[in-house]
C-alpha cells in the first residue's frame, strides 16, 4: 500500500506486467518465421491475413494455459481496431507514393517485381510502428531495439538483389521470426521461473 | 459574513469527498479498475498487495455500493472472480479526483 495514484504509471504498470510473459513476442517470432518457410501459404499475399488471424487466437490459448493462472487475467483497453487499420493504411498509402515518385524518376513504375522486392520496408515500417506504439504504453527499451531492427532490417533487405524477387520478403520475415522467437522464449522462461503455477484452490478469490 | 461563505465554498468539495472510495485501499482498486476493462481476483491482488481476505473486504464493500461489478465464472473448469468498473463507479471515481483536486487546489501554503 505504499504506491501513489498515478493513473499513467498505474496504466504503464499493469500493462508491463500483462506483456512480462513474452508470449507476444514468442507466437509473433513463431508466425514470422512460419511466413519465412512459406508453411502458410505459399502466395506472398496470402501470408498476411493468415497470420493475422492465427496470431490473437495462438496468443491467448497460450496466455490462458500460462500465464493466466500465474499472475491473473487482465483485459486492457485495448487501441481501436478501426484506428489501427487506419494506421496501417496510412503508412502503406504513404510508403506506396513515395515508392512511385522513386519509381517514375529513377526506374519504371509499371514493374510489378519492383514493387514486390521494396515490400520488406513496408512491413518492417508497419512492425516498426506498432513497436513504438507499444513503447508509448510502456517505455521498455527492448521494443525500441525492435523498432530499429525492423527498419534496418526492412530497408536493408529491400535494397538487397535476389534471383527470386519474393526472397527479400522472406528472408525479412526470417530475420524478424530469428529475433523475436528466442526473445520471446528466454523471457517467457524467465517468466515461468518467477511464478510457479500456484495451488489450484489459491488461484482466484 | 463573505468570509464565511468563502469558507463554506472551499469546504464544500471536503463534505462531497466519496468516503467509500476515500479508503487507500479501495482508492487503489478503483484506480486500477480505472485503466482496465476488466481484471480478475488474483491480477488486482499481485498488483496491489493486498492479502486474499483485505481484497475481498474492499471489494465486497465497492459491490454494495454500485462501483464494481464481480462476476464468477469457470474457466476451463477453473473459477475465476472477474472485476470491473461500473459506469457509477467509474463517474464516482472521477468525481472523486475532481473533489479533491478542489480540496487540494483550496489548501493556502
Amino acid at each position: 500500500m505504499e504506491q501513489q495514484v498515478d493513473l499513467k504509471k498505474i496504466e504503464q504498470k499493469a500493462f508491463s506486467q500483462s506483456q512480462q510473459d513474452g508470449l507476444m513476442e514468442f507466437v509473433m517470432g513463431i508466425c514470422l518465421l512460419a511466413m519465412s518457410t512459406r508453411l502458410l501459404s505459399r502466395v506472398l499475399i496470402g501470408m498476411f491475413p493468415i497470420a493475422i488471424i492465427l496470431f490473437g487466437p495462438a496468443l491467448n490459448a497460450m496466455r490462458k494455459r500460462f500465464t493466466y493462472p500465474r499472475t491473473g487475467y487482465v483485459k486492457l483497453i485495448e487501441d481501436k481496431t478501426k484506428d489501427a487499420i487506419a494506421g496501417i493504411a496510412l503508412v502503406t498509402l504513404i510508403i506506396i507514393a513515395v515508392l512511385a515518385v522513386a519509381f517514375i524518376f529513377f526506374a519504371d513504375v509499371r514493374d510489378f517485381g519492383l514493387w514486390i522486392k521494396w515490400v520488406p520496408l513496408w512491413a518492417g515500417v508497419v512492425l516498426a510502428i506498432m513497436f513504438v506504439s507499444l513503447a508509448a504504453k510502456s517505455p521498455t527499451t527492448r521494443y525500441y531495439i525492435f523498432a530499429l531492427y525492423s527498419l534496418v532490417a526492412g530497408f536493408v533487405l529491400s535494397l538487397l538483389q535476389f534471383a527470386e524477387v519474393e526472397t527479400g520478403t522472406l528472408l525479412y520475415f526470417l530475420a524478424m521470426g530469428a529475433l523475436l522467437a528466442p526473445f520471446g522464449l528466454v523471457l517467457f522462461m524467465q517468466f515461468l521461473r518467477k511464478y510457479p503455477k500456484p495451488a489450484e484452490e489459491l488461484t482466484n478469490g | 459574513m463573505d468570509n464565511d461563505r468563502l469558507d463554506r465554498q472551499n469546504l464544500q468539495p471536503l463534505a462531497e469527498i466519496d468516503r467509500v472510495i476515500h479508503e487507500p485501499a479501495r482508492l487503489l482498486i478503483l484506480a486500477y479498475l480505472s485503466i482496465v476493462e476488466s481484471a480478475d481476483f488474483l491480477f488486482l491482488m499481485n498488483q496491489i498487495n493486498l492479502t486474499r481476505g483485505n481484497l475481498s473486504s474492499h471489494l465486497s464493500k465497492l459491490e454494495t455500493a454500485g462501483y464494481v461489478e464481480i462476476k464468477k465464472e469457470f474457466v476451463d473448469k477453473i473459477p475465476r472472480t472477474l472485476l470491473a468498473l461500473t459506469e457509477k463507479g467509474r463517474s464516482a471515481f472521477h468525481q472523486y479526483r475532481r473533489n479533491m483536486k478542489q480540496v487540494f487546489d483550496s489548501l493556502s501554503d
